[in-house]
């Protein structure tokens, strides 16, 4: 299964963020990434795919207070997950490979 | 840290909260909260807020915006296979509506009559503060109610209860009227105080409330009084000429009323002054003949004043009925007064001295157990229908159920459907109930006695008992249809036998027992009402034409006009008497023994002349009638019924010549004759003592008895004979055996509802038979090609169909018996002469349930045993 382009980011942005993986800390590296807001609503609805995609799991950590005392989720990726992820960077890599005149060099 | 403090706009929390719970952990609210901290930190609270509320808003608006979209997307899948189906399932489809419409139409008849009966006298803003002051009186241990007082009481009671705010009579009086045209009309009107508008609400078109009866001679009338007499409303200042002491004299005319709603114990059309009497008249405490009506004051509780008046017996009342205590008791033994609402005398009428034919409790009651149980009959056809049919929905269901539906949005689909039936059904039911209504209308000369008024509650009220309706019978359906299995249904196994058909036949035998009691009941009331018609009521009620007239001219000139009738070959006899059969209205009085110290007993006492006995062909058993030859007849002789000398403890013959008085031992009654005992009231109650005395002064009505045959050519003799004789008094009559069939006329009035509704029931029951016959005759179609290949005969295959639904039947009659025998039983206890139960109204209804169903099964049968059982077997 090749990941789309979001779905790729999404997965390397929480196993970036290993065990700090929840919403908030999500969509911040998102923004890092893109230098786009991406709102809570897209952003659960994707996570909750992957979930049911089985390409992510989630456990519920204990509450915080500056949270209102409520729990985060914390995602993991699955072993499914970090397969997808190699298989993907796999494909881009032999897609990019020997890609010339784009300029690429000069950024 | 500063953020903890700061709290998300807390309404959009709770709506993050309800809408992503997240199985109680809020993870999804926590990301929003920390989100919201870290805004208000570097952007300020106001924006955070900001910030939070566009999130929630746009996350959540399009939840109900879907779920209205698809909710309406499969309302209208399930119309569209709810209208295949019914399209698909006609006689089963018409049997449910049919059968609902039928049984929602008897209710909302049922309904609309009972809310008229129940709404009696409410139409008086002060209708629960308004009471009408009754005595209660026991006479040789029997207890009479009395709604009437004597004239003393009004301004009395008001004197001594402060409670009480103000008071009015109604004396009911007969007037002779001249109209413009200088015609005779004869009216029945009421002297009233001008109290009575301060007490109820009669609606003054014209006039002033304050003093329209306030002098003497002066007059109000309704609307259709006015049309009657001067055809406008503009009456005010006009005059009709009463016959007030033997002249007619103008009575001015002070008021318009708005005509009386129907549902008024109290109705007339004309009210007189109460001045127009002079006070003197009123000095008796114990002559009793009018009503009195009192309005008490906001905080009076009525069981407390009806103690209060043990003291008005003991102050006033007592010194005058030294008579009636008996020895060792006292007088609130015998005497009791009390005040009785208004609002209750409708369905509680007097039997003495009452003011309208009133209702009865009773059949309210009666009426409405009908009513609902044929709408319960009703919804067992739509249950046991459906249920039968939901093998043929199996695969849908399951269709359904592969394709991902919860056994939830099953069930609303089917509730749904029993919800769209029911609507079609109520609708079709106002209809037959508006038919039924102008039926009645053009049948019976009066209305329909129904609030023709619907106000926006009465239509809540009715949707929402359709709903009702229509959820109840729905849901167990609804419920069986959703359990169905894909996997086993869609391998076949379905499971149509065994238990669900117990619980049908449960159903049928539970609509059965009620149709065969409901029957039951209409048979046993059926022969009640002809053995009270065609009882002996010891005289002759046939052929007897009847003259009212209070004038004091008829009196004079009786014996004229009596002469000029007998010469005709067609009158019999003529008498003029005080009292006629059917009125309560007779005297009553004591009569002492002289014999026998203390014997004494309470008696109707009929004033009457000399041919009054022979015009009604009342038989002796000893003595004689009164005899014009012997002057001493005239005073102190007495003819006593059969009751009243075995009150005395006399035999018929031995009585003859003994004494009597009314309470005065000088002024003593002789005893000439004894008659059989005859019944001049309605034969729900007993045959009391009754005695005549001879009067010639005080007549009220002529009888003549006619020979049987051309009755137009009698009458005409009688008019003639009247207009020569009495010229210028007004000419009406009226036959004795109608006016008897009045005494019956609410009797006979449940009698015919009860038949109407009856056949309802049997027809309701018997339509789900036909549905249930048609159905397994259908399931059963193989096994029937199967059984006629095998040599079976038509015959065979009949009753082997028939058989079950007759034993059902004949459960049912097992069940219905014991329950119609109590409640039958009970009804017969009303009447003071009634049949005796046998066995024949039982045996009877169980024949006719047993032959409907089988004509109704039959078809069915017959059509099943009848097919080719080559098409049978294919069949499928």
């Amino acid at each position: 299964m090749i990941l789309t382009r979001s779905e790729e980011m999404l997965l390397l942005a929480v196993h970036r963020l290993q065990h700090d993986a929840y919403g908030v800390k999500i969509r911040l590296l998102m923004k890092e990434f893109t230098g786009k807001e991406m709102a809570f609503g897209a952003l659960f609805v994707q996570l909750d795919r992957l979930s049911q995609k089985e390409l992510l799991k989630s456990y519920l950590s204990d509450p915080t207070p500056e949270r209102g005392g409520r729990s985060k989720r914390i995602y993991q990726l699955t072993t499914e997950g970090k397969q997808a992820l190699i298989r993907t960077k796999k494909v881009q890599d032999s897609i990019w490979e020997n890609v010339n005149g784009l300029g690429l060099d000069k950024a | 840290m500063k953020g903890l403090k700061q709290k998300p706009p807390r309404f959009f929390e709770w709506l993050m909260r309800i809408f992503f719970p997240d199985n109680g952990m809020y993870s999804t609210v926590g990301d929003m909260h920390e989100q919201y901290t870290f805004i208000a930190e570097s952007e300020g609270k106001s924006k955070a807020g900001w910030w939070y509320r566009y999130q929630v808003i746009k996350s959540l608006l399009p939840i109900p915006f879907h779920k209205l979209v698809w909710n309406l997307t499969m309302f209208r899948s399930y119309m569209k296979v709810a209208l295949r189906n019914f399209q698909r399932q006609k006689l089963f489809t018409f049997i449910n509506v049919s059968g609902l419409a039928i049984g929602i139409a008897t209710c909302i008849i049922i309904g609309l009559w009972v809310q008229n009966e129940l709404s009696y006298d409410q139409f008086h803003k002060n209708a629960d503060r308004i009471f009408r002051v009754e005595r209660e009186i026991t006479r040789d241990e029997i207890d009479g109610r009395w709604p009437i007082t004597s004239a003393k009481y009004k301004q009395a009671l008001i004197d001594d209860y402060p409670e009480v705010i103000d008071a009015a009579r109604f004396w009911r009086r007969t007037f002779s009227i001249k109209d413009s045209n200088g015609d005779l009309r004869r009216e029945t009107l009421f002297a009233v105080d001008n109290s009575v508008f301060n007490i109820f609400d009669f609606e003054f078109l014209h006039g002033s409330k304050e003093t329209a009866l306030d002098r003497p001679k002066t007059i109000v009338l309704t609307q259709d009084a006015a049309i009657r007499y001067f055809g406008s409303f503009d009456i005010i200042g006009n005059t009709l000429e009463l016959e007030w002491q033997g002249e007619y004299t103008p009575f001015e005319i002070t008021g318009l009323l708005k005509d009386l709603p129907e549902n008024s114990h109290i109705s007339f059309e004309m009210l007189m002054s109460f001045n127009t009497y002079p006070k003197e008249a009123f000095t008796s405490w114990r002559s009793n003949y009018l009503h009195t009506y009192v309005l008490l004051d906001e905080v009076a509780q009525l069981d407390k004043i009806n103690e209060k008046l043990k003291g008005f017996i003991d102050n006033r009342l007592e010194p005058e009925y030294g008579d009636l205590i008996v020895q060792g008791r006292s007088i609130h033994d015998v005497l009791k007064l009390y005040l009785f609402p208004i609002t209750g005398i409708h369905l509680n009428p007097s039997e003495n001295y009452e003011l309208q034919a009133g209702g009865s409790f009773q059949s309210v009651v009666i009426f409405s157990s009908v009513g609902l149980l044929i709408l319960i009959i009703a919804g067992i056809n739509f249950i046991n229908l459906s249920t039968a049919r939901a093998n043929r929905r199996a695969k849908e269901v399951c269709l359904r159920k592969t394709l991902g539906a919860y056994k939830k949005q099953l069930k609303i689909q089917f509730l749904q459907e029993s919800l769209l039936l029911t609507v079609v059904a109520s609708c079709l039911g106002i209809l037959i109930t508006l038919a039924f209504i102008s039926f009645y209308d053009s049948i019976f000369s009066n209305q329909f006695p129904a609030v023709r008024f619907f106000s926006g509650y009465d239509i809540l009220l009715f949707s929402g008992i359709v709903f009702t309706i229509g959820l109840i019978a729905g849901l167990y359906p609804a419920m069986q249809l959703s359990k169905f299995e894909p996997a086993q249904t869609i391998k076949g196994q379905f499971q149509s036998t065994g238990k669900k058909s117990n619980f049908r036949r449960n159903m049928v035998v539970f609509q059965f027992s009620i149709s065969i009691t409901l029957l039951i009941g209409m048979t046993i009331m059926y022969q009640q009402m002809s053995f009270i018609n065609t009882k002996e009521i010891g005289f002759e009620k046939e052929n007897v034409v009847l003259l009212p007239s209070r004038s004091s001219i008829v009196a004079d000139r009786l014996e004229t006009f009596k002469t000029k009738l007998l010469a005709n070959s067609e009158i019999i006899s003529a008498s003029g008497s005080a009292d006629l059969p059917g009125d309560a209205a007779y005297s009553n009085g004591n009569l002492h023994s002289h014999e026998g110290v203390g014997t004494h007993f309470s008696s109707i006492l009929l004033n009457c002349d000399y041919d009054f006995i022979e015009t009604y062909k009342i038989p002796f058993l000893a003595g004689r009638n009164f005899s014009r030859n012997l002057s001493t007849d005239t005073l102190g002789t007495i003819i006593l019924n059969e009751t009243a000398v075995g009150k005395l403890g006399y035999k018929p013959n031995e009585a003859i010549g003994k004494l009597l008085d009314r309470g005065d031992a000088n002024n003593s009654l002789k005893i000439i004759g004894v008659v059989k005992d005859f019944n001049f009231q309605s034969l729900q109650y007993n045959i009391e003592p009754a005695a005549f005395m001879l009067s010639t002064e005080y007549i009220t009505a002529i009888s003549v008895r006619i020979a049987p045959g051309d009755i137009v050519k009698s009458l005409k003799l009688i008019e003639d004979a009247w207009e020569s004789t009495f010229a210028g008094e007004l000419f009406e009559h009226s036959f004795l055996d109608e006016r008897l069939q009045m005494l019956y006329i609410s009797e006979r009035q449940t009698q015919t509802i009860i038949i109407i509704f009856s056949a309802m029931s049997v027809l309701v029951a018997c339509l789900g038979l036909f549905g249930l016959a048609a159905f397994t005759a259908e399931e059963r179609t193989k096994e029937i090609g199967i059984r006629k290949t095998l040599g079976a005969t038509i015959a065979n295959i009949f009753s082997h169909l028939t058989k079950d639904y007759l034993k059902w039947v004949l459960i049912s009659a097992v069940i219905a018996w014991p329950v119609s025998y109590y409640l039958m039983t009970s009804w017969l206890q009303n009447f003071a002469y009634r049949i005796s139960l046998n066995v024949w109204p039982f045996v009877l209804s169980v024949f006719t349930a047993l032959i409907i169903s089988l004509i109704t099964v039959s078809y069915q049968s017959l059509k099943a045993a009848g097919a080719n059982p080559l098409d049978s077997i294919k069949y499928e």
